[in-house]
């Protein structure tokens, strides 16, 4: 905004000079906090990146984690002959079983923004004990989240954010045992989940990285009989919408 | 950070309108200038939380993300192998269309598809970039490449993986090394499956931008060659410049402005 000044040679009034005043004070009065507020970055502003849980004052960023301790192994009882990846697979008719979940009563009430989604895990063994053919044992995983938009829970899963990791037979010189059936094999999933379209606020009912013993078209009694996932860690952060 | 110097106006010196006015073209300018990193700290907070920011539930940071789902599926084959894990189709007549084929030996190349791993944009202002590629590796089975004339099914394909930004790696990404004494072991992946993610975080300056995920294989070895598993393979009878891919696959861009200029 430009200053409005006496001009050279003529007689400097009262008037000029509060003329000027104003004009600088036009420009400070006239800072847009929106501006700031959406386009800046700094120490003070950083924490703005996580909006709150609504009506709270509790961030929007939530981890779950699976300690060695307590690791997950998941068993023949939820194995699948899976021929190619879907919803119907993991999610409705035949139940994977829970790596590690994140979840709360009445769930996560969020504006609407994007949500980075971060799982990491490690797989340490697949366990097959016969070895009588050389097939070989398949560890799933699938991350998949439950929102509501003001009616009944929506389960959105989403191919892409599958994964899968197998190992070969390591069987001792007789061929009757298997040497080892240690993987160690770390995984991980990231992706974003784009809420920032909604108008109202939304609910972020749970998060779930679940998995499953994958066996291919083996005989039953060949089958691999249990997967486990050590160390996972399964994270959330709503980040407020673009601006 | 522009400061405002006032120079005053000395006893007995005669005014001149110019002088004065650029007092105040000074004084509006630095108001014109001014970031938010030159507001005291913790201004815009709410006293009695810091999280709670005053001027506006909005944020600098921009979240973009771009994602390909590509099934691993059976080739239908009825016996062992006839699942997505034991053997999945990885051909190009029969898989899924949506693989990414990693060309053998020809460095590196953008992960292509229905949907490139490639985000583009401009920005006015620095800013600090952490980028994440997130993707499913998979190949067949060493004995499904076969070097020529030798009889010998024992070829080991290399994944490399990158994230390119302007045409450069981003530091810490991978997997994929240099051959370090002619060596050709040790330059990418060898496992099977992979299901993992690479992320890195760096600055850029204004201007137009683009972060690309980049797959290679470099030379593959092969146990054929005088029994030595590290030995160059040179031909092959079935070369890995099919069945070593990319399966599904999600780059996220996270975007952290430094600052902006506010005029009124």
């Amino acid at each position: 905004m430009a200053v409005s000044k006496p001009t050279s040679g003529s007689t400097i009034t009262p008037t000029s000079v509060t003329d000027m005043y104003d004009s600088v004070k036009d420009v400070v009065n006239a800072v847009p906090v929106s501006s700031v507020g959406e386009s800046a970055f700094g120490p003070h502003v950083l924490p703005s990146c996580i909006p709150n849980l609504v009506g709270t004052t509790t961030s929007g960023a939530v981890n779950s984690a699976v300690a060695t301790a307590d690791a997950v192994t998941i068993t023949k009882a939820s194995h699948n002959v899976m021929l190619l990846e879907s919803e119907g697979d993991v999610v409705t008719s035949t139940p994977w079983a829970t790596v590690v979940e994140i979840t709360k009563s009445g769930g996560y009430v969020l504006p609407p923004c994007k949500v980075l989604v971060m799982f990491d895990a490690r797989i340490s063994n697949i366990v097959k004990a016969h070895t009588a053919d050389d097939q070989i044992g398949q560890a799933w995983f699938s991350v998949y989240y439950t929102a509501n938009y003001g009616a009944s829970d929506v389960t959105e899963w989403e191919t892409r954010n599958m994964g899968m990791v197998f190992t070969a037979p390591s069987i001792s010189s007789d061929s009757t045992l298997l040497a080892s059936s240690t993987i160690e094999e770390p995984v991980s999933c990231w992706f974003l989940i784009d809420k920032s379209a909604l108008t109202e606020n939304w609910t972020l009912v749970n998060i779930k990285a679940v998995g499953a013993v994958g066996t291919g078209a083996q005989a039953l009694s060949r089958r691999p009989t249990s997967v486990t996932f050590t160390s996972a860690n399964l994270s959330f952060i709503a980040l407020h919408k673009d601006s | 950070m522009s400061t405002y110097l006032p120079k005053g106006l000395k006893s007995g010196a005669v005014i001149d309108p110019d002088e004065l006015g650029d007092e105040f073209i000074r004084a509006s300018k630095v108001a014109s200038d001014t970031t938010q990193n030159q507001w005291s700290d913790a201004s815009f907070q709410d006293a009695t939380n810091s999280k709670i920011n005053l001027l506006k539930a909005g944020t600098g940071v921009i979240a973009t993300e771009v994602s390909q789902a590509a099934l691993l599926r059976t080739g239908g084959t009825p016996g062992w192998g006839n699942d997505p894990g034991q053997a999945p189709d990885l051909t190009v007549a029969s898989g899924s269309a949506e693989l990414y084929h990693i060309p053998y030996n020809s460095g590196f190349s953008t992960i292509t598809g229905t949907q490139d791993m490639e985000i583009n944009w401009t920005s006015k202002y620095p800013e600090l970039v952490l980028v994440a590629f997130s993707y499913q590796g998979i190949r067949k089975r060493y004995t499904d490449f076969d070097v020529y004339n030798s009889g010998s099914d024992h070829v080991f394909p290399q994944t490399q993986i990158r994230i390119s930004l302007n045409g450069g790696t981003i530091i810490g990404t991978g997997a994929y090394d240099h051959p370090h004494d002619g060596a050709l072991r040790g330059q990418g992946m060898q496992n099977r499956p992979v299901r993992t993610t690479t992320l890195g975080m760096t600055l850029v300056p204004p201007g137009s931008h683009s972060v690309i995920a980049e797959a290679a294989q470099p030379q593959a070895y092969g146990t054929a060659l005088g029994g030595s598993s590290a030995g160059s393979v040179t031909a092959f009878d079935n070369p890995p410049d099919e069945g070593v891919c990319i399966g599904h696959r999600t780059l996220i861009l996270l975007r952290f402005p430094k600052g902006k200029l506010i005029g009124g």
